[in-house]
């Protein structure tokens, strides 16, 4: 429809369109599931126009130009095999990162039980942009749930698929083989390429994004204003951090000759792709960003989100998401911090974005340095600028200081380093420390990956058994058949364990700062607050941690008022391990108590 | 030419010391994964 195709390699045209059509299928779900359509039938009819409509790609002329590895781009491939494997295995055990089981798969799982999308009054895991989370749904009701853990794993490979086939603009097949697989070996990647995260998929609208901006820019053709408007637009649907891309590309796009033209049209493109779940948040809150400006936005008349709770949240989620100054000195230490000594930050480490950066960093700048009369022409210039002032609008404009945020531009950033990197040593000069560091790159992160995936080659080669993968890998899981073998549907549960939402079969709550239906701060309630909110909201049945060291009571201060009342039945008691790594189950388990509980009638109150 | 040869030395003791830095932080991971293999 763009016409862009001429342009094309055969790659690009498959990867790109693969990128696109993610985004567009996540943007049609959603007036599906709005209209209350979201069953089999529905979404049958979506996936067979899809697929109908993806005849219409057909090229002509050859499909594909086979390469002719030498002996490093066989050893590259080889490695790519091996993480295939790996990313394989994950794919076809159940799904068990926290976040995937208390979110990314769960939101899905309850608009398909409900059969439609209703709004979730909820920050962070609820009234979020859920774009890309849309498209696990088709999944989820065609197939299964392996069918889902299988999607995550093809649209992670088609992000290091489209890193590799624009590399091949500017490098060589092996360098961007090399560029795919430290990608895909990332950290931060590994974590959550295969589960229900979604950075590593927005990657994919980030990179048609910038690709685009570059050919608007030396085309000045508004074709390509429109694709990178759509890219932009389909971030901002997937993450409220894509608002700072749609921004600082948006800047990009207009530094041109035709800038007011393409300036509207990138706007028009974005908006129509980014706007659904923003209006969904007007709609219902007032506030397209909840919770962002919901103090100054919000309705007053949510009493299931009151504006003294709305500021409570944000200082505490803030607080505690940002353990560094946003300061201009902060800005450059950062990546170092996050890179050699990440503990204080949420997430790095295991979670980060690897040595990649630090190692190939004095032969980038040298590469730069070398060519500095060229840099100002290169192509590339668009992508560093792109992957650089997102980051710094993340710095200081985002919500989290989580690295793994920063996955969707790390295919950029990946692109720009390597290339300048692989300038410096073009002649043959520096080219052994390159190759070591790049080397060591790869052998760091498969190492790691391959320790990652020792759990799932143990799940498979133990027969696959279910129960006993989740009650190694899920928190509390140890619960949860109990649970769903003596509550029913009438029961709702009140659960401290997020992870577990996916897995239960009843209705649960879970009970956190992140809702204010049920309050939980011990100064702000009282036994018949407690108690008459509970049943507010249709509690029967409560698993409370049991800590038996806890000097006032067993369970936290506020269930404890339950408790010492006799508003609480013991029903049953598990003991479990609390599972610090999933990876590296020994790092630590500590002993693990729960408690199910049922709910007494009013008569305990008196 | 002698100047690339130290920029040279330079860029391998980078990659190196580089190297050495950021695995430093994984030293804990060890022991639990010599568990996990069942070499501990």
């Amino acid at each position: 429809m763009l016409r862009i195709d001429g342009d094309l390699q055969a790659g690009e045209h498959w990867a790109l369109s693969f990128a696109i059509g993610f985004g567009v299928l996540g943007w049609l779900v959603f007036p599906v599931g709005v209209s209350g359509f979201l069953s089999e039938g529905p979404l049958t009819v979506l996936l067979s126009a899809g697929a109908l409509a993806a005849v219409l790609l057909r090229r002509t002329g050859a499909f594909f130009k086979p390469p002719r590895p030498d002996a490093v781009g066989w050893v590259l491939l080889v490695l790519l095999g091996l993480v295939f494997v790996f990313d394989l295995m994950e794919g076809l055990a159940p799904p068990a990162d926290a976040d995937t089981l208390a979110y990314h798969f769960a939101v899905p799982k309850q608009f398909l039980d409900a059969g439609r999308i209703d709004f979730i009054l909820q920050p962070l895991n609820g009234a979020v942009p859920f774009g890309v989370q849309m498209t696990y749904i088709p999944a989820m009701a065609l197939g299964s749930e392996m069918a889902v853990t299988l999607w995550t794993m093809v649209s992670g490979w088609a992000t290091a698929a489209l890193l590799f086939v624009l590399s091949r603009r500017h490098l060589g097949f092996n360098w961007s083989l090399a560029a795919a697989l430290v990608f895909l070996t990332t950290p931060a990647v590994i974590y959550g390429g295969g589960s229900g995260h979604v950075e590593t998929r927005i990657a994919l609208f980030v990179m048609v994004a910038a690709w685009a901006t570059v050919r608007a820019i030396q085309t000045s053709q508004t074709n390509y204003a429109v694709l990178a408007g759509l890219g932009a637009g389909f971030f901002a649907a997937a993450k409220y951090t894509g608002l700072l891309f749609a921004a600082v590309s948006g800047l990009v796009v207009v530094i041109q000759r035709r800038w007011l033209k393409n300036g509207t049209l990138f706007g028009a493109a974005m908006l129509v792709a980014g706007f659904q779940w923003y209006a969904w948040n007007v709609l219902h809150t007032g506030d397209p960003v909840f919770p962002m400006l919901f103090q100054w936005l919000g309705r007053d008349d949510l009493a299931l989100w009151p504006k003294a709770h709305d500021l409570f949240f944000k200082e505490w989620y803030f607080g505690s998401e940002n353990p560094l100054p946003k300061t201009m000195p902060w800005l450059f230490l950062f990546p170092f911090k996050a890179t050699l000594f990440p503990q204080v930050l949420p997430d790095a480490g295991r979670v980060g974005l690897g040595p990649f950066g630090l190692l190939v960093l004095p032969f980038a700048a040298l590469g730069v340095w070398r060519f500095r009369d060229k840099v100002h022409r290169s192509p590339l210039l668009v992508y560093a600028a792109l992957a650089f002032l997102f980051y710094v609008t993340w710095f200081f404009g985002g919500g989290s200081q989580r690295l793994r945020h920063l996955v969707p531009i790390l295919p950029l950033f990946l692109i720009c380093m390597t290339v300048a990197a692989g300038r410096l040593t073009e002649k043959g000069r520096y080219r052994g420390p390159l190759l070591a560091v790049v080397a060591a790159t790869i052998f760091i992160q498969l190492a790691g990956h391959g320790v990652f995936a020792i759990n799932y080659f143990k799940f498979l080669a133990g027969g696959a058994d279910r129960q006993a993968f989740l009650m190694r890998n899920v928190n509390s899981y140890v619960a949860v058949p109990w649970i769903n073998t003596n509550l029913t549907k009438s029961d709702r549960i009140f659960i401290q364990q997020r992870q577990l939402k996916f897995y239960l079969s009843v209705p649960s709550l879970f009970g956190s700062s992140m809702q204010a239906v049920v309050e939980l701060r011990p100064e702000k309630t009282n036994l018949r607050t407690l108690y008459r909110q509970l049943r507010y909201v249709g509690i029967t049945h409560l698993l409370l941690t049991n800590s038996q060291n806890e000097r006032n009571g067993v369970y936290s201060r506020v269930m404890n008022l339950l408790d010492r009342a006799g508003c609480l039945v013991l029903l049953g008691r598990f003991e479990g391990k609390r599972i610090l790594s999933r990876t590296l189950p020994t790092l630590s388990l500590s002993p693990h108590t729960l408690d199910l509980l049922r709910l007494k009638d009013e008569s305990c109150l008196k | 030419m002698n100047k690339k040869r130290v920029l040279n030395g330079v860029l391998w003791f980078w990659a190196v010391a580089s190297t050495l830095a950021y695995a430093h932080q994984f030293q804990g991971f060890v022991r639990p994964l010599l568990e996990l293999l069942g070499l501990s």
